[in-house]
């Protein structure tokens, strides 16, 4: 196990020296000068300077390329020029909205989708069958974007039920459980859209992987044998089914991560994907590359995390 | 549901060919008659905030829909191609190279490379398109190069070699026409993404600002949601309409090929 890991960790430096290799390339390829994207656009003369001469820009494309990666490697990804403070640190400051919002919606997203698409392929082929498909298409195909102000629409403008945007309201007094219910009742909007749309997903793949556990030599068996049909679906079906929706999890948090900054745009949730967005308006390059940067290394991680829980979850995998 | 979903794909396609004859307005002419509600005589779903057209607005945006889908993911499916069949059937190490290229770029977020590389170049559709099509092709080109390596080994292609013909004829007559068909499944799914895509990037304000895409007009929509909620709402109805129309196609190819699933749905 643990040269498994050591080995699914050293296939990650390639990928993540890609990430940081597109990064440098699209700034090289960039039209205008280059010290504008690594300085930003209202960087005065003297940073310039500083610039340049702090990532050799006079100096063959080599060693250009040696000093922005061991500067990235130190963590250091230049200043955001809109903050006024190191890009590091506005994006870490973003990371919490932007886990809470995933955790919360694609978690429940999960679950019920799961349930739904369990429930289905116990059903395969009837008219709810069908029916709960073809709304797991649906589902998937939403535009994440257009279902945020959908629901701002209903919930918001209409009904005033739920605020439309932010993560707390601005005055607020009271105590933990004040601030907490506060918090939920930001979070219930942007968290249902990026549920919602993913759901479809869950629903799809739960329900074929069900389906082929199903049609398993054991479950015959076990049918043979006089078990009891929900015994064999719960401690069957269901649970070899659950891994291969563990994993998706994991594998497609690129997807999620992008449904994300799009809810959050909507949302103004303060998030990594709303300061994403925030940075494209004002053109802040450093920020914008630098979160690049942190999103890519975290979908891959999570890529390899992913591996290592399939794994150990599943003893038919080979660890060679 | 895979038929629901052509004859949906097909009826946009008509919309998007047919666009200046039935949308009764220019998309792009302003008018005194803003912020008109959907039912207004001559406006069914009404007008947007300069007074254009939301309906013919939104069968005008069927057309970058299409181009999108099309140009994206059927540059995706040519390069994948090309990319999987090749060195899948020679192999060695130029095979091993680009297999490793492929698992790395697999793994590589590429929204948000879309969005940072039309930040930095500009929006320009054609640019959009193309980036699309560039960053989508690695799945193509892993299901192509499985689909050679079973193929290459069956005894009419072994016969074909044998008998002389040449590498190219071997790879366009016989491997590559057999092989192609989850291809062409994921290629209608990627054409529903591309066209996701696109609209993503719109609504991120990364859109090309001389076309009419859904994506845009829910951009604009989001600004006037409490004054003219139909100008967000309707092309993002068209918008998931389509997306799914497309998935429903590509399910449905690839449904029609995979015996195992037929099986399953069977029993």
């Amino acid at each position: 196990m643990r040269r498994y890991m050591l080995r699914r960790l050293l296939q990650m430096i390639p990928v993540v020296l890609s990430v940081i290799v597109i990064n440098f390339v699209l700034i090289q390829l960039a039209p205008g000068d280059v010290s504008v994207y690594l300085a930003g656009q209202e960087a005065g003369p003297e940073y310039i300077a500083a610039i340049r001469h702090e990532y050799g820009l006079d100096k063959p494309m080599i060693q250009q390329f040696w000093a922005y990666f061991s500067k990235v490697c130190q963590g250091d990804m230049g200043m955001s020029f809109v903050y006024g403070r190191p890009v590091i640190q506005v994006i870490a400051q973003r990371i919490p909205a932007t886990v809470l919002l995933i955790l919360f919606g694609i978690g429940v997203a999960a679950i019920i989708g799961t349930l739904i698409g369990a429930y289905s392929a116990k059903r395969l082929g009837s008219p709810t069958d069908t029916a709960i498909s073809l709304l797991g298409i649906t589902a998937y195909s939403i535009p994440v974007f257009w279902l945020g102000l959908m629901l701002i629409l209903a919930f918001s403008v209409t009904l005033h039920w739920l605020p439309s945007s932010g993560i707390r309201s601005v005055v607020l007094e009271g105590g933990f459980a004040v601030r907490a219910s506060d918090l939920i009742r930001h979070l219930l909007l942007p968290a249902t859209t990026l549920g919602l749309v993913y759901v479809g997903e869950y629903i799809r793949l739960s329900r074929a992987s069900v389906a082929e556990v199903m049609g398993e030599d054991f479950v015959t068996t076990s049918r043979a044998i006089g078990y009891d049909e929900n015994t064999i679906f719960i401690k069957h079906a269901l649970r070899n089914a659950l891994l291969p929706v563990v994993t998706i999890a994991g594998l497609q948090l690129g997807f999620v991560l992008a449904g994300a900054t799009l809810t959050e745009t909507v949302f103004a949730w303060p998030g990594m994907g709303r300061l994403m967005f925030d940075s494209i308006l004002a053109r802040d390059y450093p920020l914008l590359m630098g979160s690049y940067l942190i999103m890519s290394v975290t979908v891959v991680l999570a890529n390899l995390l992913t591996d290592i829980v399939y794994a150990y979850l599943d003893p038919r995998v080979t660890l060679g | 549901m895979a038929v629901v979903g052509l004859a949906i794909v097909v009826a946009g396609l008509l919309a998007a060919a047919l666009a200046p004859v039935i949308a009764g307005y220019d998309p792009y002419q302003f008018s005194d008659e803003n912020y008109q509600p959907p039912g207004t005589p001559g406006h069914a779903l009404g007008t947007d905030n300069f007074g254009r057209d939301v309906l013919s607005r939104v069968i005008w945006g069927t057309r970058v829909a299409f181009l999108v889908g099309v140009v994206s993911a059927g540059l995706s499916a040519l390069i994948g191609i090309i990319m999987g069949a090749i060195p899948g059937y020679y192999g060695g190490y130029m095979d091993d190279l680009i297999s490793r290229f492929i698992d790395v770029f697999l793994m590589i977020p590429v929204f948000f490379l879309l969005i940072l590389a039309t930040a930095i170049f500009g929006s320009n559709i054609v640019f959009v398109m193309l980036a699309i099509g560039l960053t989508t092709w690695p799945t193509n080109a892993r299901i192509m190069r499985s689909q050679v390596l079973t193929l290459k080994q069956r005894p009419y292609v072994l016969a074909s070699i044998a008998a002389g013909a040449s590498v190219p004829r071997v790879l366009a007559r016989h491997i590559i026409p057999n092989g192609v068909y989850p291809v062409i499944a994921n290629t209608a799914l990627q054409m529903g993404s591309a066209i996701m895509i696109e609209a993503g990037l719109s609504f991120l304000g990364l859109g090309d600002p001389n076309v009419v895409s859904w994506g845009q007009m829910v951009q604009i929509g989001q600004r006037h949601l409490s004054v003219g909620w139909w100008m967000a709402s309707f092309p993002g109805i068209a918008l998931l309409i389509l997306v799914a129309a497309f998935n429903l196609v590509g399910d449905g190819v690839n449904y029609a090929m995979n015996p195992r699933l037929q099986r399953r749905d069977r029993a």
